[in-house]
């Protein structure tokens, strides 16, 4: 039976036309096929070059520690959408949704432009960078020190237990965890919260291909969002419609927020009050604007009973730790500990 | 004087029962100790245009009618012929035969951003008790027609000192806290002030992981403004 008209007229016979996944993956297509080599050609490095040759070291160096986590951050979105999301939107809790696993072919790609736009970048603009990528190919290499040494490492490292799960379970209340942490945390807060950053940072650094990047980042992201919204949504309805296999759906989204929310000061923090600011982010309107977001998506668009104290509690005592790291020297110890692995691999290789 | 939300006596009695409260003063222990933790509390959006005399609460303006209801005709016709040409504008415009009826009923229609040019020296003589307090700060204190500031002096789990400021420009408090009167009202009445925050509806100036660390603390001033009684001027 054919199924509803789109907005431009067309109908399909498997494919529902009028779904909101349906709606997704065509912007996708429309919006988020932005060739990343084009926009290298077009735009060009050199501005951004010689941008970069004029910054002061601390400023280069807060801008490599955003961006870094950046690229941790995409490689790891990357590698468990291609590997697990996939799976997760083909579960039975989504009703054989073919649209919303059409979509996430659309999303997969999009995430794995955005670490080959990201590491093109930062090699090309910034110079080579030592991102130890050869210790771990499978997860993208080992984390970028800095990334480690802050914690926030230990999201991505959630991230891919908690999605893998899902994608093996199929279970409504592992799901809801899996794009929780994905959807409302890793893109929804830490990415949302480094876009706004990007924005802060070129008032004093105007990186027109970085900004230019950004740009078709955050419109992907966008989009992302608003399926991780869609699915949670339908996930928390089916749960309110007493659907058996669906409760703790709700609990679950909220324990997940509070187990995983102390990354925000881990991620602010590193490429803020870590390094003098020098660009001037600001780590407190950065962690206002991140505030702002965990109501907007946890309480006003999932329509969840979150408690603000517990989610600031656990944010305070993350930041108390990272005030009491010496991060420059944890960096250190992370790029001596991934130097000594290669070394380990050298010597099994006979040397290099 | 009743404690009539805002005011002078309302921020005084907010301040003794933060002063009193024991968590607030466990949670912000060391709080303003080596950095300026005072706060300025800023009421925008106060609806004084919107507000007029007939709107106020009747404990506040029934003592101010009777009053007029009891003078005697020559009394009356003296408070009249001093009226200024705004409140003339007023009376001529309000409806009836009966001119001390049209007098009352157009003193209600005054807006109180309006009670410094129609109100006259005769009829002041007439306003009393917690009506002239509350129309003498709001007088004293409106910035740019609308917005109150109030200035905490915060230390170390005491509440020194807690006022309304005519110039906020000669001061520079360490943190703000900034929301239209309504959301402020909210606040008093039980609402979480953290969630205010992070919900946009209450705008925090300052340096925000300081509030962070003593969570407990601003938490514990929002509980304290909830339980701290009030009546609404508006």
């Amino acid at each position: 039976m054919p199924q509803a008209t789109t907005q431009s007229g067309f109908q399909a016979e498997r494919i529902d036309t009028s779904s909101k996944w349906y709606d997704l993956f065509q912007k996708g297509v429309e919006l988020g096929t932005w060739n990343v080599e084009k926009l290298f050609d077009e735009v060009g490095f050199e501005k951004d070059r010689e941008i970069w040759a004029s910054l002061e070291p601390g400023e280069r160096k807060q801008i490599r520690y955003l961006l870094s986590g950046f690229l941790d951050g995409e490689f790891a979105v990357g590698e468990d959408a291609s590997h697990h999301l996939q799976r997760i939107a083909g579960a039975p809790c989504f009703d054989d949704n073919e649209e919303m696993e059409m979509y996430m072919t659309m999303f997969t790609l999009t995430e794995h432009k955005h670490t080959q736009f990201l590491d093109v970048y930062m090699h090309e603009v910034m110079g080579e960078q030592d991102v130890f990528a050869d210790l771990n190919p499978k997860r993208g290499g080992a984390r970028i020190p800095i990334v480690q040494a802050t914690g926030l490492g230990e999201i991505f490292d959630r991230q891919g237990q908690l999605t893998a799960r899902a994608a093996h379970s199929r279970d409504p209340v592992d799901i809801a965890k899996a794009l929780t942490v994905y959807h409302m945390i890793v893109e929804g807060l830490l990415a949302r919260g480094g876009f706004y950053s990007i924005n802060k940072l070129s008032q004093n650094a105007p990186l027109p291909l970085l900004n230019h990047g950004f740009k078709f980042i955050s419109t992907d992201e966008g989009r992302h969002m608003t399926h991780g919204v869609e699915a949670l949504s339908e996930l928390i309805a089916k749960e309110r419609a007493g659907e058996p296999e669906f409760q703790g759906v709700s609990q679950a989204i909220v324990d997940v927020l509070y187990e995983n929310v102390p990354a925000v000061a881990d991620f602010g923090y590193m490429f803020t009050d870590a390094v003098d600011d020098p660009l001037e982010i600001n780590f407190n309107d950065l962690l206002l604007r991140v505030g702002h977001l965990i109501d907007g998506q946890f309480n006003e668009a999932l329509d969840l009973d979150m408690d603000h104290r517990t989610v600031v509690g656990r944010v305070a005592d993350r930041h108390q730790e990272c005030l009491e790291k010496d991060i420059d020297d944890a960096v250190r110890t992370y790029r001596d500990l991934y130097q000594r692995k290669r070394g380990v691999e050298a010597a099994a290789d006979g040397g290099r | 004087m009743a404690d009539w939300f805002p005011s002078e006596e309302w921020l005084e009695s907010y301040r003794r029962n933060l002063a009193e409260d024991d968590a607030y003063a466990a949670a912000s222990e060391g709080w303003g100790v080596e950095f300026d933790g005072d706060f300025c509390f800023v009421l925008t959006h106060l609806p004084l245009e919107e507000t007029t005399l007939g709107d106020l609460p009747d404990a506040l303006t029934a003592e101010l009618f009777d009053r007029i209801d009891a003078l005697s005709a020559d009394e009356f016709d003296q408070l009249r012929e001093t009226a200024t040409p705004a409140f003339d504008e007023r009376f001529a415009a309000a409806d009836g035969d009966d001119e001390q009826a049209r007098f009352r009923r157009a003193l209600s229609t005054v807006a109180l951003a309006d009670v410094p040019t129609v109100v006259w020296p005769a009829l002041e003589t007439h306003i009393r008790g917690d009506l002239e307090s509350l129309l003498a700060q709001l007088e004293e204190y409106v910035v740019d027609g609308s917005t109150v500031y109030a200035h905490l002096a915060l230390e170390d789990g005491d509440c020194e000192r807690a006022e309304l400021v005519a110039d906020p420009s000669a001061r520079d408090p360490g943190f703000e806290l900034e929301a239209p009167y309504e959301t402020w009202t909210e606040l008093v009445a039980g609402a979480d002030v953290i969630e205010s925050v992070m919900s946009n509806e209450m705008e925090l100036d300052g340096d925000v992981t300081r509030v962070l660390h003593y969570g407990d603390a601003a938490a514990a001033m929002g509980d304290v403004a909830g339980e701290t009684d009030a009546q609404y001027l508006f």
